[in-house]
């Protein structure tokens, strides 16, 4: 079916460069881009975790050129976190490259490696300047991917694309659907044996990712549903982290079992913009279909042993444009992880539950002779209980720990 | 007499400022295939969800205001935007690849000119500005009273 699929996306990129080949009107390459500084200051109330910070979070350079009149190149590469080569700090990546075909509103291709809709931020999410935070709701921070695996709850890439827009009376459909690759991605390089054996950065099966968004928008209230599946390997190694204990449940129940494990997302979006005010929240469900084969089963009594893998993510913004250039907001973010084994006579779960309570403000400080904002400066607090649970059949341990985050930020867009 | 005489005048003066209206003209080049737009399409247009003109090919070019006034204000109060929610709209637009925000011009004469020489392009002037080498698509009445 997704093969199917790819087929047609690419007889009707051809079409469309068949049309582009009669039309001529390049326009010059465009090169642009923003930054974002910012000074961070956490306190942990056990005081573990105390520290403050100046860094470069984000900076993206943009190039895009318009090709003729329905087609159009783009390139983003990424930088995160102070980057240096020499010092490992951060990572250079690049973020998207990819060629548009616009045939009108109801039908835009997209071909090579970009990020698919999914909600309302996900598209949008490394673009700062269009965002109030300084540190954005948790599985949309790129500058936390070195510790949190944002890619669990939302698709960061996929490389065709087909969307549009359906005009009916003062309703907007939106849809999109896209593929891209599995997360089984091989990025082994066997330094030891010289060059990789295998090339890393592409997918070492035949499962791809689909996914699509579905909305609606009349005037300023906006709504969709998003869903991906794609197929994980070695969810054992990504997902479970090495728990002293945790091997014996597994022993027997190994390879094959965590090869090719279904995932789902799923996400709905709303926003709103009444007046000054404005309101965007989204909720995203992330479901692993991890079936335990009866006869790798250990267990005695014959009952399957189950494995929760599952995630939630909730955020929701309430917003105020206090005049043209200040908007004020408050933000609530919940994000629920959970991994948990029930086997008989045997359990094991490790849970963490993080909220964040928000208040932030942005100002616009100078905008360019367009009226688009060139810099806009942003303050945030947030409050961020975090509660734990370990449990290991009798024995079952809990935690919680509250962190206070203080943010500024100078996003520049050149 | 007199004092009649002063009432009816404070009530004529009442009336002619709750009467006092911006009149907006939405303009466009002479050749565009349409005679009228309603308030979606010209939404759409300003927003950048529509690119060319509904039945047709030609490419819309849309023309902005730079400075604030009663005529820009008049504008975006009829489509229902803020200044500041458009600006987001064009910023997210020019960011994700979609569209550059539209060209503004210092002065409602240098929106005629360009709106009459341009091909498919589509402006807003206070009606007193608009001359015969454009066409009017929409007239826009904004009650200040």
């Amino acid at each position: 079916m997704a093969r199917r699929c790819a087929i047609v996306f690419c007889c009707l990129l051809w079409l469309g460069l068949m049309d582009a080949l009669g039309q001529s009107s390049e326009s010059p390459i465009q090169t642009f881009g923003y930054f974002q500084v910012i000074f961070e200051q956490q306190e942990s109330t056990d005081e573990s975790n105390q520290e403050s910070s100046f860094s470069v979070q984000q900076l993206n350079l943009l190039f895009q050129k318009r090709l003729s009149r329905r087609w159009l190149a783009f390139v983003n590469f990424e930088v995160l976190n102070n980057f240096s080569s020499s010092r490992r700090w951060g990572s250079f990546t690049l973020d998207e490259a990819w060629i548009r075909y616009r045939a009108n509103r109801q039908l835009t291709l997209k071909a090579g490696l970009h990020v698919p809709p999914f909600n309302h931020l996900n598209e949008i999410k490394n673009r700062t300047p269009l965002l109030p935070y300084v540190v954005r709701p948790l599985i949309y921070e790129e500058s936390f991917a070195e510790f949190i695996d944002l890619e669990e709850f939302v698709p960061d890439r996929a490389f065709l694309q087909l969307n549009g827009s359906l005009p009916v009376g003062r309703v907007r459909l939106d849809y999109a659907a896209y593929l891209g690759n599995s997360p089984n991605i091989n990025s082994q390089f066997d330094n030891e044996a010289g060059p990789a054996r295998r090339q890393t950065g592409v997918d070492t099966t035949r499962t791809v990712l689909v996914g699509g968004r579905a909305g609606l928008r009349v005037g300023e209230v906006k709504l969709g549903v998003s869903a991906t599946r794609d197929q994980m390997n070695a969810l054992r190694e990504i997902v479970m982290p090495p728990v002293e204990g945790v091997p014996s449940l597994l022993e027997g129940v190994a390879a094959e079992v965590f090869n090719g494990v279904p995932r789902t997302r799923l996400g709905v979006d709303l926003s709103l913009h009444p007046g000054r005010f404005s309101f965007e929240s989204e909720l995203i469900a992330v479901r692993y279909g991890v079936d335990l084969p009866p006869e790798l089963m250990r267990f005695p009594d014959g009952r399957a042993p189950s494995i929760d893998l599952d995630r939630v993510f909730y955020y929701g913004t309430l917003g105020y444009e206090a005049t043209e250039d200040l908007f004020v907001y408050g933000s609530y973010w919940f994000t629920d992880q959970a991994f948990g084994i029930q086997a008989p006579r045997r359990v094991f779960r490790d849970e963490v539950d993080v909220d964040v309570f928000s208040v932030g403000a942005r100002y616009r400080l100078l905008q360019d002779e367009d009226g688009l904002d060139r810099v806009t400066v942003k303050a945030q607090y947030a409050y961020i209980p975090i509660n734990f649970i370990a449990q290991l059949d009798a024995t079952d341990i809990r935690g919680e720990q509250e962190l206070h985050l203080f943010g500024v930020a100078v996003s520049v867009t050149f | 007499m007199n004092l009649r005489l002063n009432i009816a005048m404070v009530m004529l003066s009442l009336a002619c400022c709750t009467a006092a209206s911006a009149q907006v003209a939405v303009i466009a080049h002479n050749d565009v295939p349409a005679d009228s737009l309603t308030k979606i399409q010209l939404l759409d247009f300003y927003t950048g969800d529509a690119l060319s003109w509904p039945a047709s090919e030609l490419d819309v070019v849309v023309f902005d205001l730079k400075p604030k006034g009663e005529v820009k204000d008049a504008f975006y109060q009829y489509l229902g935007r803020s200044s500041s929610r458009m600006k987001s709209i064009w910023l997210k637009r020019k960011l994700a690849g979609d569209g550059d925000p539209p060209e503004s011009f210092q002065t409602e004469e240098e929106v005629v000119h360009y709106v009459a020489s341009t091909p498919g392009a589509v402006g807003f002037v206070h009606t007193s500005k608009v001359n015969d080498e454009v066409k009017i698509l929409v007239r826009i009445t904004v009650d200040e009273g």
